[in-house]
């Protein structure tokens, strides 16, 4: 157990920059998607 | 949701930019993140679950749709430093202003609907209603306020995709665009380090 936490501390930290990269894109696309216009016509008539 | 294709031509242009310029993509600080969490997971199931979107009663989605709103203003507000966020909280707030005057739904006209549904069953929408169980309530432009800000801009016929949006909608992708696109700008420290070279 420690030598997974462990592992997956040490992926963290290798992977800091491509885990925020990500991190900002899905709440861009949670923000889009929130804000943003919904295809309302595909849901007509379901 | 094709808006979220804004998410990805702006990573795209941004990674190509950190590539050309050789630097790294770098992030931005975003502040209060979980505000767009707390608007995104009412939304997600009013709207885009299956199981639940149909069952809901219209008048709590629209009272979640009209709260989430104003989360995702605070949102944009609290992150004003970054200028990418400038048209997102113009098109947060101009969003919000339409469908405050309006009910509570983002009107769209019945034009747009016939342009969108040209084969709709007679009796799938009806003017006054909500647009299946999307955003959209269907208003005569006449009765609509601030039509001009409203749903009423669609895709060119040869994308074949049914969408209809907003002057805010566009402002908004159109800041996402740019804070990704931002994200592969060169660096003082690169352009020092290639300058010695």
């Amino acid at each position: 157990m420690h030598t997974l936490t462990s592992k997956a501390a040490c992926f963290a930290m290798q992977h800091a920059n491509t885990i925020r990269i990500v991190l900002v894109v899905m709440t861009l696309a949670m923000f889009i998607f929130a804000a943003g216009a919904a295809e309302a016509a595909g849901t007509v008539g379901r | 949701m094709i808006l979220v294709f804004a998410v990805f031509i702006g990573l795209a242009a941004g990674l190509i930019r950190a590539w050309v310029n050789k630097t790294k993509f770098q992030v931005p600080e975003l502040h209060y993140p979980g505000l767009v969490i707390l608007a995104f997971v009412p939304q997600f199931i009013a709207f885009a679950l299956p199981a639940t979107r149909s069952s809901l009663p219209d008048s709590t989605v629209s009272a979640l749709f009209s709260f989430s709103q104003v989360f995702l203003l605070a949102f944009s507000i609290l992150n004003i430093r970054n200028k990418s966020f400038w048209p997102m909280i113009l098109g947060v707030f101009l969003n919000i202003l339409v469908i405050s005057l309006n009910g509570g739904w983002m009107p769209i006209s019945p034009e747009t609907v016939q342009k969108l549904l040209p084969n709709a069953p007679a009796g799938a929408w009806t003017i006054g209603s909500r647009l299946g169980n999307g955003k959209d309530i269907v208003l005569a432009r006449e009765a609509t306020k601030l039509w001009f800000f409203s749903d009423h801009l669609t895709l060119p016929d040869w994308v074949h995709y049914g969408l209809a949006f907003s002057i805010g909608d566009l402002l908004m992708s159109a800041g996402v665009i740019w804070l990704l696109w931002s994200m592969g700008r060169k660096t003082k420290s690169t352009s020092k380090e290639f300058s010695h070279e």
